[in-house]
């Protein structure tokens, strides 16, 4: 799959039905990213991921954060505007998933000593939508 | 009827309407007149009531709020009460919003005969006139209170200033130095605290507390709490023998713990009143203080008081509290961890500090060389506080400016989410500060933790524009944590202020109103009203003034008598009108609702409220409401 081809306010409905959330209410604070254990994995971080959602223009089959996320929900329990950047994600994963688009497992992924073991974890769970 | 000119008669036949309107049910007579606001417009309403004996008037023309009160002279003139006179509009409600003339001329009709149907279950009333105590109640001693206890002194208003803290001047007096012309806030302040403290007509009470108010606008009954200061003012000559001797020491409230004080101490050189003051929950009555004292100035007997005053109005200026950072521990708050708040940098700034004016690290006086400020720290927060702070930003600015100025070999770090310099001269200041050498990070901080090894603050967060993660080793992190009004619930309500869910006072009108609250007779300056600057809160206090003042001097408050009455045999004292009230007018006498005429504003809730329409309001009757839906029917 491709570029997802839904569009802003299509994806903005979808996310809000899905969450109950509103990714346009981000203000681009950055607090997800800062409180996000695995941001240095992520090719997105947390909040660039939300402004990119607003945006619509995501990649779906190549966006590496939903896979790499956690599911701490850390940033959804922090956000101050209450957009819970991990839920959105959970939201894009599961779409993914439907969407056919393979999980990446944590074969695929680079591991050496700095790779935290609940990355691991993640990694290999996340294959359920 | 009025035409004026064609603003009505252009749309609406006004010829027809007073033909329709001749032949509803107890019209003796009906006119119509090209501008009936003029002089011979109300001439005619005049001789009318008199010619024809008339026991109420119809007015229909423009809009109450602008002609009601014209027309209630003229009616009044004419020997009639002004209760039995109703003003419609066909103007705003009719001829300017409709374009068919037919059916604008039918709506006239209509609306006039739905006020001939109120009218004639009108009722005279009088107006009840009460006396206003010319006096004033200022509550807080902070700028705002000053201020306000200033302007109403110079205006000739006697005025009680009641402070809880040992001295007035409030969160400023902390301040170094003020943006955006970074005038030195003591220079500043302390000259208007002695000028307070020195006005005939202000009485100062400093350690003291509304212990509670009763009554109304005009005359509202305070008992005020005053705790013993131990120390006579007027003996205290600052000699400070008492603070050597003394053996006790504690942690300075001034310095925000930053410093010690003893048990008997002065907050700081210029508070006001002049004198020490004994710290009696840490006092150990040891008595060497009494021995020193060579005016024999201190009298640890001294017992709380409780005094009584009467006061016309009152003026809440109660300001601000930091949000309390022990709620988010993940910023290690406290200066054992060099993680303080922004007041305390303000006091590590201030020449009369704890530092004297040095800027070195709490927990181990090492010279502080790398500085990270941390902006909307609660504020801003839906898991906080979901409102901005407003002043944090221009204050964090004026930090870093001060703290490169202070260190010119030091570094200054800003973390932000978006700088807010709204205001005359801000821009230019912080692009100062920015100058000057701040460096500004777009991003949140995750978590800050001193490193026990190193000593170093460990500021962990993320940089936007950079897109990773940033850590910097600093010696200090200074926070600026949201500001939170100081009143709390029942402190509020006993000060009759309506607050927001914030506690935050609410003003009656955030726009065309913005000092007042619902409760006639108090009014608010300050950051009781929402976190601001001086600038501002001295603009609020001053217009509290001048607000107070109107009503003060007039010396009298006249009272719309349309309020609402209780029909005793039919309440069953259920208290659901108790409750709506926003006023607080309703109280259960006797097992009924009996309302006070003076504190009722005729609102209606109450009257919706009741279960068995047992209250109901002056002229606005139940049966006069139903009257007018029938006599709307009834047209055609
Ligand atoms: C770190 C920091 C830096 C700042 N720097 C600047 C600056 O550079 N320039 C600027 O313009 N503004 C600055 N401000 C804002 C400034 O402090 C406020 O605008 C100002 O102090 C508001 O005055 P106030 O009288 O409303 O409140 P306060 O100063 O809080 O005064 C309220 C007074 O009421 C008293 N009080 C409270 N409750 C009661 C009660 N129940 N009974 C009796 N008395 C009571 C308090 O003890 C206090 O004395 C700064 C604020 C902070 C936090
Ligand atoms: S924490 Fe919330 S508001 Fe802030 S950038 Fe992330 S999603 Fe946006
Ligand atoms: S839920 Fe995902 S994106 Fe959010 S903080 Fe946890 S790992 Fe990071
Ligand atoms: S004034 Fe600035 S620092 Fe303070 S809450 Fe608002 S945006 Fe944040």
């Amino acid at each position: 799959m491709a570029r997802l081809v839904l569009s802003p306010r299509e994806l903005r409905e979808y996310i809000r039905e899905h969450t109950g959330r509103e990714v346009t209410a981000c203000m681009h604070c950055g607090t997800c990213s800062a409180v996000c254990p695995v941001v240095n994995f992520m090719d997105m971080h947390p909040a660039a991921l939300v402004r990119a959602v607003q945006r619509s223009a995501i990649d779906l089959g190549n966006l590496k954060v939903i896979w790499a996320c956690i599911s701490c929900m850390t940033c959804v329990d922090k956000c101050p505007r209450d957009v819970a950047p991990g839920l959105v994600i959970e939201t894009l994963r599961q779409l993914a998933l439907r969407n056919g688009i393979e999980p990446r497992t944590y074969s695929q992924m680079p591991i050496d000593e700095t790779t935290p073991s609940i990355l691991l974890v993640l990694y290999s769970r996340k294959g359920t939508g | 009827m009025c035409h004026c000119g064609v603003n009505i008669a252009g749309t609406v036949d006004v010829k027809k309407v007073v033909e329709e309107v001749k032949k509803l049910p107890d019209v003796v007579y009906a006119a119509d007149y090209v501008y009936l606001c003029s002089q011979p417009g109300q001439e005619l309403i005049i001789n009318a009531v008199k010619e024809h004996k008339l026991d109420g008037v119809v007015v229909a023309a423009c809009t109450p709020s602008l002609h009601y009160e014209t027309f209630a002279k003229a009616v009044e003139k004419a020997g009639l009460n002004r209760y039995v006179y109703e003003m419609v509009s066909i103007r705003e409600f009719d001829s300017w919003v409709h374009a068919d003339r037919a059916l604008a001329t039918e709506k006239a009709i209509k609306i006039i005969a739905t006020a001939v149907a109120k009218l004639r279950g009108d009722k005279p009333y009088e107006r009840a006139r009460l006396d206003v105590i010319r006096k004033a109640l200022v509550v807080g001693g902070g700028i705002a209170g000053i201020t306000a206890a200033l302007s109403l002194a110079k205006m000739g208003i006697p005025v009680i200033l009641v402070e809880k803290y040992a001295t007035i001047g409030g969160k400023m007096a902390m301040l170094h130095e003020t943006f955006p012309t970074l005038d030195c806030a003591q220079c500043i302040l302390t000259p208007l605290m002695a000028e307070v403290a020195r006005h005939p007509l202000v009485k100062i009470y400093t350690l003291a507390e509304v212990d509670s108010v009763e009554g109304h606008v005009g005359k509202f009954k305070v008992k005020i709490k005053i705790r013993p200061r131990g120390v006579r003012v007027e003996d205290c000559r600052l000699c400070g023998f008492c603070e050597r001797v003394c053996p006790i020491s504690v942690s300075s409230e001034f310095d925000r713990g930053l410093s010690k004080r003893k048990a008997i101490y002065i907050p700081f050189a210029q508070a006001v009143p002049s004198a020490y003051v004994v710290d009696f929950e840490h006092c150990n009555r040891c008595g060497l203080c009494v021995k020193v004292c060579p005016t024999k100035a201190v009298n640890l007997e001294e017992k709380e008081r409780v005094i009584e005053e009467e006061v016309g109005a009152i003026i809440v200026a109660t300001g601000y509290e930091l949000y309390p950072l022990e709620k988010i521990p993940e910023y290690s708050y406290g200066p054992e961890n060099d993680v303080i708040d922004s007041l305390q940098f303000e006091r590590i700034l201030s020449v009369q500090g704890p530092t004297r004016g040095e800027v070195k690290r709490p927990s181990d006086g090492k010279p502080v060389k790398r500085v990270v400020f941390i902006q909307c720290v609660g504020s801003r927060d839906v898991n906080h506080l979901p409102y901005c702070s407003k002043i944090c930003c221009m204050y964090t600015a004026k930090h870093a400016l001060l703290f490169l100025e202070n260190v010119p070999d030091g570094e200054a770090y800003v973390f932000y989410i978006d700088v807010r310099a709204a205001g005359k001269g801000f821009e230019e200041f912080v692009k100062r500060a920015q100058e000057h050498g701040a460096v500004y990070i777009k991003g949140r901080v995750s978590r800050i933790y001193k490193d026990k090894l190193t000593g170093d603050v460990v500021v962990e967060g993320f940089d936007l524009l950079e897109n990773r993660e940033i850590v910097i080793r600093a010696d200090l992190a200074v926070l600026a944590p949201g500001i939170v009004s100081a009143l709390d619930k029942r402190l509020a309500e006993m000060l009759k202020v309506p607050v927001d869910q914030f506690m935050f006072a609410a003003e009656i009108h955030p726009k065309l109103r913005p000092v007042e609250v619902a409760s006639a007779g108090i009014f608010i300056a300050g950051c009781v009203q929402g976190p601001k600057d001086i600038p501002d809160s001295i603009a609020q206090a001053s217009a509290a003034a001048a607000k107070a003042a109107e009503l003060l001097i007039q010396g009298y408050v006249e009272k719309e008598p349309i309020v609402a009455e209780v029909d005793r045999d039919k309440c069953n004292g259920c208290r659901a009108c108790v409750t709506v009230c926003p006023y607080g007018a309703i109280e259960i006498v006797e097992g009924k609702a009996r309302v006070n005429e003076i504190v009722c504003e005729g609102c209606g809730a109450c009257t919706a409220t009741c279960p068995v329409g047992a209250i109901q309001l002056r002229n606005y009757r139940e049966e006069q409401a139903l009257e007018m839906v029938r006599a709307v029917m009834r047209v055609r």
